[in-house]
C-alpha cells in the first residue's frame, strides 16, 4: 500500500493568504515535498503597462501589492522621474518617506495578525487590525482612499500634508509603542509560540542568497542588507535609523525582525514629521504628466518594501507608452524558497512557516 | 429522580391510569428534559462564546438579531436546519450519515450522568465516574468515522489527529480521576459531591488537596474537547475544518451541537469533581434562610443546587473561552510530548501524593 | 558602475552606460562574477526579459551583499533558446519559467520548465510585442 498522501492545499484554502496552491506530499504528517503553484491572481500588470501611457498606468501600480501600495507607487514614480531627469522637492520626498514608513507599519501589523492566526491565535488579529485601522484612517484623510492611494505623482505628491494631519500622525506614533509592547508581552515569550517558531523553517544565509530572498526574511538570516541603508533612495540618507537583524534564521527571528522594524519605522516617521513641521517647501515639481516626453533609456528603481526588495524596471523608447515594465517583488522569491524551509517538518508547520515569510499573492502573480 | 417518579406515578394514579404504564413511559421524561436542556444550553453557549471572544478582542459580537444579538444563534440554527445536506462523491454514504449521530449520542448520554442537584440525577450508578469517562471516549469513534467516510484528505488527517490526541490525553485524566475516587472513597458522583460537604464550605472541595490534578485535568479536557490550544483536528489554518470539512446542514449542526454540549458537560463534570458540584459556594443554602418554614423547602433547595452547579460550570466554560482567546495552537509533536512526558508522569505522582495524603488524613483507613 | 576591466579581459563583453552586454557563455560569466572575491555577486535579484523585436534581451540584475554593488548583465537571445542559470543561482527558476511563459524562450538546462502564470493550455506568449490574443475559446476575445 502506498503510504504517501498527496495533498493539494489551495488555491481555495482559509490560510494560504490569497490564492496560492501548494502540492504537498505527506508521509503521515511529515512533509516530503512541497511544490508551489502560482498564477491564480495574475492580472497581466506588465502587459497592461505596454498599452497605456505613463500616467494611465500610475493608478494601476498600487494594485501590484495592495498592502504596500506606497512602495510600488514610489518605485514606479522614482523610475519615471529618473528617466525624465526630474528633481523631486525635498518636502515631497519627506512626505513620501513618511507615507512609506507608515505603510510598512500597517503591512507588518497585518502580517503579525495573520501570522498569529496561522498559528491558531485569533485575538492578535483584531488587536493588530485596531492599530492598522488608525493608519488607514490617516491615509484616508490624506489621500481619500484606504488602500489604493494613487497619491504619489511624477515629480512629487498630489497635495501637501496639513499640520493638523501631522499632529494626528504624531499622536499615533506616540501611542503605537505601547501597543507593540502589548503584543510582545502576549507573544514573544509565549511557550506555545516559541515551540511553534523556534528552529522551525530555518533559512540559512547561503540558501537565502541563492534564492534571492530579501527584506526582513533575509535580515532574519543574519545578512544585513536593507536597501534603505545600503542604497539610500528618497531621503533615507538624511534620517538616521538602525537596521534590525537577527542571526537565528528561523520563524522566530523573522518575527523579531519585523517587530523591530516597526519600531525603526516609528523612528523614521518621527524624524519625518519633525522635518515637515519645521520646513515648508514646494511639494511638487510641475511637469506635464499628460504628455510625458520620456527620453529613450532604461532605469531600475530599488525600493525596500515591507516584503523585500522591490524593483521597477522601465524601458522607454521615447513613445508615450512604456516599452517594458518589469516588477521584481519580494514575495515572488519567498514563495520559491518555501519548499526548502518546510522539508521534513510536520504538516502542522507548513502554514506556520509560510506565514512567517509574509507572502501576499498579488505581489507574486502581478 | 425518585421525587419526580413519585410525583408522576401519583399523577397517573389520580387519573386512573395503571402504574405499569407509568413505569414504561417514565424514562421519556428525563430524556426530554436532557434534550431540551442541551438545545437551550448550546444556544446560550454559542452566543456567550461569541460575545466573550468579542469582548476580549474589542469587538461587539453579534448585535443585529434581537436585543443584544440574542436571537443570533437561533437564526443560525434555523439556517443550518434549512441548508442542503450535500452528499460527497465517493463517500461511504452509510458511515458518512451515521458519524454525526455516533458523535452526538454519547454526549447526550453524558448529560444524564451528572447530578444537577441531590434529587436531579437521571442515571445514578454506583460507578458513574467510570461510566462517564468511558462514554466520554466514544465520540472519537464518530470523529474517526466521519474522517474516514468523507473521502477527503483534510478530514482524514483531522480524524487521525483527533484519535491520537484523545487516546494520549485519556490516560492523565484516568489517573486524576483515580485520585479523586481515592479522596472521596466512592465512584458515585453524588457521593463524591457529598464527600466535599463539610464545615469549611469551599475549603472542603477536592480542588485544594488535588490542585495539580485539577490543572492537569483542565488541560486534558481542553484536549478532549478539541478546543484551542489543542484544536489541531479542526485547525482551520491547516485542515480547513478538520473532520467536519465535508459536512453541511443538519449533519454539521449535529457536530456543532455535540461539540458545545460536550464542552458544557465536561465543565459540569469538572465542577462536580473538584468544585463541590451542586453544593453552595456560601456554605449554607440561601433558601434555608428565606424559606425555612415553607413546606416546599426541599424543592427550593433542589433548584438552588442546580443554580450553584450552573454558576460553577459557567465559570469553567468562561475559563475555556479565556484560554481560547489567549493561546496559539500547539504543534503536533509538542502536543504528544506534553501528554506523555509531562502530564502523565505528573498525574501519576499526583495520584501517589493524594493516596499518602488520604492515608494520613483518615488515620490509616483507605 | 564598477571597474569592468578585469571582466573584459577574460570575457567577450561590451560595456554600456547601464549594463554590460555579454557575447559569451552566460553561465561562465555569472559564475566568474559570483566567485571572484573582488565582485562577489552572490544574489541574482531578477532576470528582466525585453522583447527587442530582433531578439529577446535578457538582463541579469546582480547584487553583491558584501560589496554593495549592482551590475546588470545583458544577453541577447535570437533563436528562442537560452542557457539556464539555475545551476548558478537557484532563484532563477521562477524567473526562467516566467520568461518561458511570457516570451516563449526555452532554457537549456532547466528541466522542470513550465508555464508559471498562464494556464498550460494558453496559446501564445503574451509579453511578446507580436502577441495577439486570437484564442477563440476566450469569450472576451478582442
Amino acid at each position: 500500500m502506498n503510504k504517501i498522501i498527496k495533498l493539494n492545499v489551495g488555491p481555495q484554502h482559509p490560510s494560504t493568504h490569497g490564492v496560492l496552491r501548494l502540492i504537498t506530499e505527506l508521509d503521515g504528517e511529515k512533509i516530503l515535498s512541497v511544490e508551489p503553484v502560482v498564477g491564480y491572481l495574475h492580472r497581466g500588470m506588465e502587459k497592461l503597462a505596454e498599452n497605456r501611457s505613463y500616467l494611465q498606468y500610475l493608478p494601476m501600480v498600487d494594485r501590484v501589492d495592495y498592502l504596500g501600495s506606497f512602495f510600488t507607487s514610489y518605485a514606479y514614480c522614482n523610475a519615471v522621474e529618473k528617466l525624465l531627469f526630474v528633481e523631486v522637492p525635498k518636502r515631497a520626498e519627506y512626505i513620501r518617506m513618511l507615507c512609506m514608513e507608515l505603510n510598512r507599519i500597517a503591512s507588518h501589523l497585518l502580517w503579525l495578525g495573520t501570522f498569529m492566526l496561522d498559528l491558531g491565535a485569533s485575538s492578535p488579529l483584531f488587536y493588530c487590525f485596531r492599530d492598522r485601522e488608525v493608519i488607514l484612517s490617516l491615509f484616508e484623510e490624506l489621500t481619500g482612499q484606504r488602500m489604493m492611494y494613487n497619491y504619489f505623482v511624477f515629480g512629487g505628491v498630489r497635495h501637501d500634508v496639513s499640520d493638523d494631519w501631522l499632529c494626528k500622525v504624531s499622536s499615533f506614533i506616540a501611542n503605537l509603542p505601547k501597543s507593540i509592547s502589548d503584543y510582545e508581552k502576549i507573544i514573544t515569550e509565549n511557550p506555545i509560540f516559541l515551540d511553534r517558531t523556534l528552529n522551525k523553517g530555518i533559512l540559512k544565509p547561503q540558501t537565502a542568497l541563492q534564492f534571492s530572498v530579501t527584506g526582513p526574511n533575509l535580515r532574519a538570516s543574519g545578512v544585513e542588507v536593507d536597501y534603505r541603508k545600503v542604497m539610500p533612495y528618497s531621503v533615507y540618507g538624511d534620517v538616521d535609523f538602525v537596521i534590525s537583524e537577527s542571526n537565528r534564521c528561523d520563524s522566530y527571528a523573522r518575527y523579531l525582525v519585523r517587530i523591530q522594524e516597526m519600531k525603526t519605522s516609528l523612528d523614521i516617521v518621527k524624524q519625518a514629521v519633525l522635518y515637515l513641521k519645521n520646513n515648508s517647501d514646494n511639494y511638487l515639481t510641475k511637469i506635464n504628466s499628460l504628455n510625458l516626453k520620456i527620453p529613450e533609456g532604461e532605469y531600475t528603481s530599488y525600493v525596500e518594501s515591507s516584503r523585500g526588495l522591490l524593483n521597477c524596471y522601465i524601458k522607454s523608447d521615447g513613445s508615450p507608452k512604456p516599452y517594458r515594465v518589469k516588477w521584481r517583488t519580494g514575495s515572488y522569491y519567498s514563495v520559491q524558497v518555501l519548499p526548502e524551509l518546510v522539508k521534513g517538518l510536520n504538516y502542522n508547520d507548513l502554514i506556520a512557516v509560510f506565514g512567517s515569510l509574509d507572502v501576499i499573492m498579488p505581489e507574486v502573480d502581478r | 429522580m425518585n421525587y419526580l417518579y413519585f410525583l408522576y406515578i401519583q399523577f397517573l394514579l389520580n387519573h386512573n391510569i395503571p402504574k405499569i404504564f407509568g413505569d414504561i413511559t417514565f424514562p421519556f421524561i428525563p430524556f426530554c428534559i436532557v434534550a431540551a436542556m442541551i438545545i437551550f444550553v448550546v444556544l446560550v453557549l454559542v452566543l456567550l462564546e461569541r460575545k466573550v471572544l468579542a469582548l476580549f478582542t474589542q469587538r461587539k459580537g453579534p448585535n443585529r438579531v434581537g436585543p443584544w444579538g440574542m436571537f443570533q444563534t437561533i437564526a443560525d440554527a434555523i439556517k443550518l436546519l434549512c441548508k442542503q445536506n450535500i452528499d460527497i462523491l465517493g463517500s461511504d454514504k452509510f458511515l458518512f450519515n451515521i458519524a454525526p449521530i455516533v458523535v452526538f449520542v454519547p454526549v447526550m448520554m453524558l448529560w444524564g450522568i451528572i447530578p444537577y442537584s441531590s434529587e436531579f440525577v437521571f442515571m445514578n450508578f454506583s460507578v458513574s465516574v467510570l461510566l462517564y469517562i468511558s462514554i466520554a471516549a466514544l465520540p472519537v469513534i464518530g470523529i474517526i468515522l466521519s474522517g474516514y467516510a468523507s473521502n477527503s484528505k483534510y478530514s482524514l488527517i483531522g480524524a487521525m489527529r483527533s484519535g491520537a490526541q484523545i487516546i494520549s490525553y485519556e490516560l492523565p485524566i484516568m489517573f486524576v480521576l483515580l485520585s479523586i475516587v481515592a479522596l472521596s472513597s466512592s465512584m458515585n458522583l453524588k457521593d463524591i459531591v457529598y464527600s466535599q460537604l463539610g464545615e469549611g464550605a469551599i475549603l472542603c472541595w477536592h480542588v485544594f488537596p488535588c490542585i495539580v490534578g485539577f490543572i492537569i485535568i483542565f488541560i486534558c479536557m481542553l484536549a478532549e474537547l478539541n478546543r484551542c490550544p489543542f484544536d489541531l483536528p479542526e485547525a482551520e489554518s491547516e485542515l480547513v475544518a478538520g473532520y467536519n470539512t465535508e459536512y453541511s446542514g443538519m449533519r454539521f449542526a449535529l457536530f456543532f451541537l455535540a461539540e458545545y454540549a460536550l464542552m458544557f458537560i465536561m465543565a459540569a463534570f469538572l465542577a462536580t469533581l473538584f468544585w463541590g458540584g451542586y453544593l453552595p459556594i456560601t456554605g449554607k443554602y440561601i433558601s434555608e434562610i428565606f424559606f425555612s418554614d415553607n413546606q416546599f423547602l426541599p424543592v427550593f433547595i433542589y433548584f438552588e443546587q442546580f443554580f450553584w452547579l450552573m454558576i460553577k460550570t459557567f465559570i469553567l466554560v468562561f475559563l475555556f473561552m479565556l484560554v481560547r482567546a489567549t493561546l496559539p495552537r500547539l504543534g503536533t509533536q509538542s502536543l504528544m510530548k506534553l501528554s506523555w512526558y509531562l502530564l502523565l508522569p505528573l498525574s501519576m505522582i499526583n495520584f501517589i501524593v493524594i493516596i499518602i495524603f488520604k492515608y494520613f488524613i483518615e488515620g490509616g483507613v483507605l | 558602475m564598477i571597474d569592468v576591466s578585469v571582466i573584459s579581459e577574460k570575457f567577450n563583453i561590451e560595456v554600456n552606460e547601464t549594463k554590460i552586454i555579454c557575447n559569451c557563455d552566460i553561465i561562465r560569466l555569472l559564475e566568474f562574477l559570483k566567485n571572484t572575491p573582488e565582485y562577489n555577486f552572490n544574489m541574482l535579484t531578477s532576470i528582466v526579459a525585453v522583447d527587442m523585436i530582433s531578439g529577446i534581451e535578457l538582463i541579469y540584475q546582480l547584487y553583491s551583499t558584501s560589496n554593495n554593488i549592482i551590475l546588470n548583465v545583458s544577453k541577447i537571445i535570437e533563436n528562442n533558446l537560452a542557457q539556464s542559470v539555475v545551476e548558478v543561482f537557484k532563484s532563477a527558476y521562477f524567473d526562467e519559467c516566467e520568461i518561458y511563459d511570457m516570451f516563449g524562450i526555452n532554457f537549456e538546462g532547466n528541466n522542470k520548465i513550465k508555464r508559471l502564470f498562464m494556464p498550460e493550455s494558453w496559446i501564445g506568449h503574451p509579453l511578446l510585442k507580436s502577441y495577439k490574443n486570437e484564442d477563440m475559446r476566450l469569450a472576451w476575445n478582442e
